[in-house]
């Protein structure tokens, strides 16, 4: 009975001691629900547009080509200028005038033809990481786009250069079809007339798209646009098939076997099938899908709204469990004994189990309704989607929040005062934004950064919290069991810290 | 409490003593403290009083010697030994954020004290300091004595039958010290003992032993009147002639009588140390005899910071001669 006593001894006294401080309330509930939802509705989605200045040489058909597209740049960026003076765009950079200086080369033709690669050179003054991925990324893309649209001129020129060849492909069929019916009529100087026609048909549609490989070699292979030059390739094959079937029908002719001639006519016939297909397929794709053959389509299937503050939502109310673990834990035991309390302790008929149970009992009882305050606000405030179960979500903050406690009583045993305990509280903070996968995810870190990561309780809340309410999954158990088990050691660590404490120098 | 527990002394300690790093503290201390008794602990500051007291609660045990508290070996308290003992620390250790009452209601728990009654009892402690009025004040708004007086209730909350007290009434105004005394002596006659250090050396008269600390040493153990015969070697008396000097000769006859220990000149009176206050009358008619003319012989006893005092020389004096 005494034990219970005592247990509810600390309960009360916890409690009671949170309670009586409204403002700590306050500053756990209302103040972190406040910058969640001002982090919210003030964050943009998309980056605000970078002021850019163009350097390209005189009559450039990059610099005419980024002015047309101007209007699709402005969600990236906003052209504050174009010249053909480097240091005078470097200057304005320098001066922080613009954010973004691009360099199109001055002679890109010779360089390609030269074999190379030009450079477009993409200068900016950014030192936000996050940012420097994106430039870098976005000029990627924006080269990406300016190849692109080279090789489909150049691929619309090639087939452009076939197309005229498309009359002599109709020809070549209906020649072939005047000499079959001749070779059943046993007219052989009419199919043999016919044929020739065929073979000086084929001969002008191998000239043409040979040239339309060839200025496909010259720009497309060194751009990147094999498959194009692949396709003029194919039809090149395909005609010299015709025409290596054409010379075994003029042979079975010669030979007057009507079957063999028959036969023989049946393959050319084939073959010039197939040499029309291949060359309607050359000249009718488009350029834009010869060139850009995959497009990305993304699709969520998570019923994320894709908000940016649903994303922070659940990490930021495992952040505050923790902190609300940590700090209250941190404080308890220094506060204690700088009172002088623990020297009563001492002389009580008072064990560690009823101290450590009483004070994870009372910590959890307000710790818990800060964390469903929290949880309240964010589904029905912030609107932040419960895509999983209730339980699950009170489950994963139950036991963050008990993990959370006993590592801030494990500090609190450490700790030789309480300005050390709130350093270490205050590092527990720190830490938590960079390792617990609050901004950046836990797989970016390698070990061992990676290890510190797993040592805050946080990192795990944060995984199944995010997981149950927006992505819908149950809780993985690999992680609960991991967690539950830190709860455990942090427990049994404090309870052993506890017993050392109460025993003073006995 | 067995019938065996009763006859034991409360506390017993032999050759006890306390040492951190390599500092001695304690020493040799030996010590026997019966039930039902008002046990005093003074000495200078510093001396070891406190460490004693942690000591014999078992917060920090001896580090050599023996100590048996209720029979039991401090360094090994059980739960229920522990329940029978209240320790009231020299500062007052209570929850500033917590209002009178839950402090309170928060020690009685840590001792078990059963829901039934406690209620009633902790009104009763809080009237008994007097602080009755204020159970809803939060202890952080208490002035330093109204947070001593809290702290005493917190000690007797579970009726203990054996207290250590260390400096309880330090900072507190002197009627409500008063009634302090007047209640230790009520849980006395209840036979419950007390073991209580104070800096107010005149508090001693008080107990029923007075123990004297000096160094770390155990003085002198004895009962207050003792503890006065023993400063001074007698019953102190003060005598005023009426013609307001006494020759040399005079002087030295008096100091010469059988029943007087000494005699001296204490400004315009003389002091005269009896070996009996009984022999007061003796001394009157000495005077008589030898035809000098005194007033009234002062029987009114030296106070205890005298006797403190001459206690405090003669340990110096003493250790001056075996220094020397």
């Amino acid at each position: 009975m005494r034990r219970v006593l005592q247990i509810a001894a600390f309960v009360r006294k916890e409690t009671t001691d949170v309670a009586h401080q409204p403002r700590l309330l306050a500053t756990l509930v209302i103040a972190p629900f406040l910058i969640l939802l001002a982090f919210g509705l003030g964050y943009r989605k998309t980056a605000s547009p970078y002021h850019a200045w163009f350097v390209a040489p005189d009559g450039s058909v990059f610099l005419d080509r980024v002015l047309a597209d101007a209007d699709q740049l402005g969600r990236y960026i906003t052209i504050s200028g174009t010249g053909t003076d480097s240091a005078t765009a470097r200057r304005l950079l320098a001066q922080g005038k613009v954010d973004v200086v691009v360099e199109f080369p001055d002679k890109p033709l010779e360089t390609i033809l030269g074999g190379h690669q030009a450079p477009i050179a993409v200068l900016h003054n950014r030192i936000d990481p996050i940012e420097l991925t994106a430039i870098d990324f976005a000029s990627r893309l924006a080269v990406d786009e300016v190849n692109a649209q080279i090789l489909s001129g150049i691929v619309t020129a090639g087939q452009d250069v076939a197309q005229p060849l498309r009359q002599p492909f109709a020809t070549a069929t209906q020649l072939l079809d005047a000499a079959s019916q001749a070779v059943g009529l046993g007219d052989s100087a009419t199919a043999q007339q016919n044929l020739d026609e065929l073979s000086t048909r084929m001969g002008q549609v191998e000239a043409g798209i040979t040239a339309s490989s060839a200025l496909l070699e010259q720009f497309g292979r060194q751009a990147g646009a094999g498959t194009v030059a692949d396709g003029a390739t194919a039809v090149i094959g395909d005609v010299a098939d015709v025409q290596r079937r054409l010379g075994d029908v003029r042979r079975a002719a010669v030979s007057g076997d009507p079957a063999e001639s028959r036969r023989q006519m049946d393959q050319l016939h084939q073959a010039l099938q197939a040499a029309d297909t291949s060359f309607a397929h050359f000249t009718s794709v488009e350029a834009e899908v010869l060139v850009r053959p995959f497009v990305s389509q993304v699709t969520s299937i998570t019923p994320t709204r894709g908000v940016v503050s649903d994303f922070y939502a659940p990490a930021a109310v495992m952040l505050l469990v923790q902190q609300f673990g940590v700090a209250f834990g941190s404080l308890s035991f220094v506060r204690e004994r700088e009172l002088g309390i623990l020297e009563v302790f001492r002389a009580a008929p008072l064990g560690p189990t009823e101290t450590v149970v009483g004070k994870y009992v009372g910590y959890t009882l307000v710790g818990g309704g800060v964390g469903a305050a929290l949880m309240a606000l964010v589904v029905l405030v912030l609107q932040t989607p419960m895509a999983g179960h209730w339980i699950d979500a009170v489950l994963a903050l139950l036991l963050t929040l008990l993990a959370s406690i006993g590592l801030g009583l494990a500090i609190s045993l450490a700790s030789p005062n309480d300005t050390q305990a709130v350093q270490f509280t205050m590092i527990t903070l720190l830490a938590s934004l960079f390792f617990s996968g609050f901004f950046l995810a836990v797989e970016q870190l390698t070990y061992p950064a990676r290890a510190l990561s797993w040592l805050l309780p946080s990192t795990f809340g944060n995984r199944l919290l995010r997981d149950t309410m927006l992505r819908g999954l149950r809780l993985d158990r690999g992680t609960l069991i991991a967690l539950g088990g830190y709860a455990a050691v942090a427990f049994a660590v404090t309870w052993w810290g506890t017993r050392r404490r109460l025993a003073g120098d006995r | 409490m067995t019938a065996a527990d009763s006859l034991e002394p409360a506390i017993v300690t032999h050759g006890a003593g306390k040492s951190f790093g390599g500092d001695s503290i304690l020493r040799d201390l030996d010590l026997v403290i019966e039930r039902g008794t008002i046990v005093g602990v003074i000495g200078p500051s510093g001396c070891g009083k406190t460490t004693m007291i942690r000591m014999l609660t078992g917060i920090s045990p001896a580090t050599s010697g023996e100590v048996r508290v209720l029979g039991a070996d401090p360094a090994s308290f059980d739960s229920r030994t522990r329940t029978r003992i209240g320790y009231m620390p020299q500062i007052p250790v209570l929850y500033p954020h917590l209002s009178l009452w839950a402090n309170l209601n928060f020690m009685a728990s840590l001792y078990g004290v059963p829901l039934r009654h406690r209620r009633r009892r902790l009104r009763e402690l809080q009237e008994f300091v007097a602080l009755g009025d204020d159970r809803g004040k939060r202890l952080a708004d208490c002035s330093g004595g109204m947070q001593r007086r809290l702290t005493l209730a917190a000690t007797l909350v579970h009726g203990p039958e054996l207290l250590f007290l260390d400096e309880p009434t330090a900072g507190i105004d002197p009627l409500l010290r008063d009634r302090f005394w007047e209640r230790f002596r009520l849980l006395r006659d209840e036979g419950r003992t007390i073991v209580v250090s104070t800096q107010y050396v005149g508090e001693s008269t008080m107990c029923d032993v007075v123990a004297v600390i000096v160094e770390g040493r155990l003085l002198t153990v004895a009962a207050p009147e003792q503890l006065r015969r023993s400063a001074f070697g007698g019953d102190v008396v003060h005598v005023t002639p009426e013609r307001g000097w006494m020759t040399v000769a005079e002087l030295q006859a008096v100091a010469e009588l059988p029943y007087v220990a000494s005699a001296t000149r204490d400004d315009d009176r003389i002091r005269i140390v009896l070996r009996s206050i009984d022999d007061v009358g003796q001394l009157a008619a000495h005077f008589q005899d030898v035809d000098v003319a005194i007033g009234m012989i002062d029987t009114v006893p030296p106070t205890f910071d005298e006797v403190f005092v001459t206690l405090m020389r003669h340990a110096e004096s003493r250790a001056a001669a075996v220094v020397a």
